[in-house]
């Protein structure tokens, strides 16, 4: 029972033990690996440096439709400039953000993904005949001259076009892209259906590619840049760097306040703090939540609130055997007891989190979630990887002096 | 267990507390907050001097900033090892502000290059904010905090009853008007951070005035015909023990964050720290003290009411 219960106690740590050496330096058994979480964690922009931007649509109440549209037009754009780290996501109902890390100055990106006038038809001089504003839909098609882009203009469009290609018959008319000359067909006939057709792609997968720019060229409304930020590189490493150092320095500090304090239970907790850090680091960077500045801050806080779930225990657990019970029944009394705080005062502040990331936007976003998930995962490891380690090791009974667990005096209590 | 009559003493924390925010209130009027670009839409700079800037050298570079960019009243502050500064500005047109055009921006940056020697680089970041962004910032804090306290107070007011909701939420009101008081009295700015950490500051609060209630509702049940007072004061001796443990542990790590973090950490960190104090004396000596008093006199209006009816 004894050695039984001592062996318990020796794999629960070593279980521990392996946990955090997979999770911060990866394992590699034949072909299978886990990468090291410092291979997958994704760091914001203010851990990276770069620059982000906030649009929004000129227009009050775009639909959904349309700002994806929008979305689509960025991400084009974004690729064509082979920013492929780049992430651009709808905030809201009219906000796009984009982030470009490595970049450092945001004018400059803004003036590659910022215009919305895309495609344009121009006659042989130049003139403009009609543009993107006027097309109602593009799509591939597969015709037997090949793949084409098929184009449909609004009336106002339709009429332009037939003006056009009615004065330059026989001409060329040029499709420009962002300025950019794509196709220049020779107009065989004047076309006033408000159809054209782009010929000349050289497989579906272009044809389609280039439908779904020219439909994000046209879009109802202009994007206004409302927000841009610059993060230099080095601030961001340096800020990481400082901020990890001192969660670390204050972790360690914990550990140490927790053995005085609490002696062996307070060791005991220690160990399931480190599974919690393993469980939540492992799931913020497993599950790609982006990491920044104030997420560290939600770690290492709610790091410090993992603590408070044991502390009530060990303080139920010491005033239980004050009153003279046995160990495990104080133990078990302790937990018990304990729960009903551990519970509300839990799901109070997971409220806020909540809440937070509702109305929280970037890097606030990021602190909610290390902040909600770290509750939740301390809750888990106090009732659980707590419990079952101190129940192994108080039913070892190497551990029977009251002073073990807090007391004054010594004072022998029975397992 | 020493034994304290902290119910006794009520009416000197009422009073303390009272006087800090008596303090934040003349503060606030005095030079009300400082509203980062966060809040007030425009510009902030980041750039390396290389050298920390003496007093003379900040009010200098303000008038600089004033004389280009036109703000009324820029903010020059160093940062993190003091060789870098922060520039809060904006441009004016009329009555609006906006962020700082790039020709603007360039402008003020080459001044202070010419004037320190400077390259390119060392200009670290840089942040535009439009007002929109700003006026939508505030709107949210002030939702957040009132969608979180309406919703804990709901969740109080089911697990234990409406009293104890009231009086913690009431608690959460004395912690968040402390921590504004730490804003203004300190000027840190007030940014999207502050959000965060007022929030924090509530779910913490909250937090340890739970562990508290929940030993005064356990012990009601068990103690009999104990006098209230009595009852009061055997739980808060019970749970102070814990109360100052959690407390410590993460004022420990709030303190090697503020120590060894970067500006904007140090930031967050310094009101987290008056804020986590706060909140448990708060629900130690102002959460538990109102309770106990309104329990107090609804019981004392009981006692009155009963030899009438008889």
């Amino acid at each position: 029972m004894q050695n039984k219960s001592f062996a318990k106690f020796l794999i629960g740590c070593l279980v521990i033990a392996f946990a955090f050496y997979i999770v911060f330096f990866g394992l590699e058994i034949g072909t299978a690996s886990i990468p090291s979480v410092q291979k997958v964690i994704r760091y914001g922009l203010d851990l990276k440096g770069g620059v982000y931007i906030v649009y929004e649509a000129a227009k009050e109440n775009p639909t959904r439709r349309e700002m994806e549209s929008a979305l689509q037009l960025i991400r084009t754009r974004l690729d064509m400039r082979n920013f492929y780290d780049a992430t651009a996501t709808i905030q809201g109902s009219k906000r796009i953000r984009v982030e470009i890390p490595g970049v450092k100055d945001p004018d400059e990106a803004i003036q590659y993904i910022g215009r919305t006038a895309l495609i344009e038809f121009k006659g042989p001089s130049g003139d403009l005949i009609v543009s993107g504003r006027n097309v109602v839909d593009a799509y591939a098609q597969q015709t037997t001259s090949g793949y084409v882009v098929a184009l449909k203009f609004d009336k106002e469009g339709a009429k332009k076009f037939a003006e056009g290609t009615r004065k330059y018959l026989g001409q060329n008319i040029g499709i420009y892209l962002d300025g950019k000359l794509i196709s220049n067909p020779v107009v065989r006939a004047e076309i006033d259906n408000g159809e054209a057709v782009i010929e000349g792609m050289k497989d579906l997968e272009e044809a389609k590619t280039l439908a779904q720019q020219i439909k994000a060229g046209a879009l109802p409304f202009a994007l206004n840049v409302i927000e841009s930020k610059a993060i230099g590189p080095s601030l961001g490493n340096e800020a990481f760097k400082s901020t990890l150092k001192a969660g670390i320095i204050g972790i360690l500090l914990v550990f140490l306040f927790m053995i005085i304090f609490y002696r062996l239970p307070g060791l005991v907790a220690d160990i399931a703090l480190v599974a919690y850090i393993v469980i939540l680091v492992a799931i913020v960077g497993y599950a790609k939540i982006t990491l920044t500045l104030p997420g560290i801050a939600g770690i290492i806080l709610s790091a410090g609130m993992a603590v408070d779930a044991n502390i009530l225990i060990f303080a139920r657990l010491k005033e239980e055997l004050r009153s003279g019970k046995t160990l495990r029944a104080a133990m078990d009394a302790g937990f018990k007891r304990a729960l009903n705080a551990v519970i509300d005062s839990n799901v109070t502040t997971i409220i806020a989190g909540i809440v937070l990331l509702f109305l929280g936007t970037g890097p606030i976003k990021g602190f909610a979630w290390t902040l909600t998930i770290g509750i939740v995962v301390s809750f888990f490891t106090a009732i659980t990887v707590t419990r079952f380690l101190l129940t192994s090791i108080i039913n070892t009974g190497l551990f029977k002096d009251i002073r073990w667990y807090g007391g004054k005096k010594t004072r022998e209590v029975n397992a | 267990m020493t034994k304290i009559d902290f119910m006794g003493k009520r009416k000197y924390f009422y009073i303390v507390s009272i006087l800090v925010m008596v303090i934040g209130l003349i503060s606030y009027l005095v030079q009300g907050f400082n509203y980062d670009i966060d809040f007030t839409g425009g510009t902030v700079l980041e750039i390396n001097l290389h050298k920390v800037p003496t007093a003379q050298e900040i009010s200098e570079l303000e008038k600089l900033t004033k004389k280009i960019t036109g703000t009324q009243t820029p903010i020059v502050r160093k940062v993190e090892d003091g060789k870098k500064i922060m520039i809060n500005a904006h441009e004016v047109h009329g009555k609006k502000k906006s962020e700082l055009s790039k020709e603007t921006r360039d402008k003020l940056f080459g001044e202070i290059a010419k004037r320190y020697n400077l390259k390119k680089e060392d200009l670290i970041s840089y942040q535009n904010v439009g007002a929109v962004v700003s006026s939508e910032l505030k709107s949210q804090a002030i939702w957040a905090v009132v969608i979180a306290s309406v919703l804990m107070l709901i969740y109080i007011a089911i697990r234990f009853e409406f009293r104890f909701g009231t009086t913690a939420v009431a608690a959460l009101i004395h912690d968040l008007l402390i921590v504004l008081t730490v804003y203004t009295l300190f000027r840190i700015p007030l940014n999207s951070t502050f959000i965060a950490a007022i929030l924090t500051v509530l779910g913490y609060s909250i937090n340890d005035t739970i562990v508290v209630f929940d030993r005064i509702r356990e012990n009601r049940r068990i103690a009999g015909k104990m006098e209230l007072k009595d009852l009061v004061n055997l739980s808060m001796n019970q749970t102070i023990g814990r109360s100052i443990a959690t407390a410590m542990s993460v004022i420990i790590v709030l303190v090697v964050l503020y120590i060894m973090g970067v500006q904007a950490i140090k930031e967050f960190a310094f009101p987290l720290l008056i804020g986590v104090i706060s909140g448990t004396y708060s629900s130690i000596f102002i959460a538990t003290a109102l309770w106990f008093d309104w329990e107090l006199s609804t019981r004392k209006k009981k006692l009155q009411a009963k030899p009438k009816r008889a």
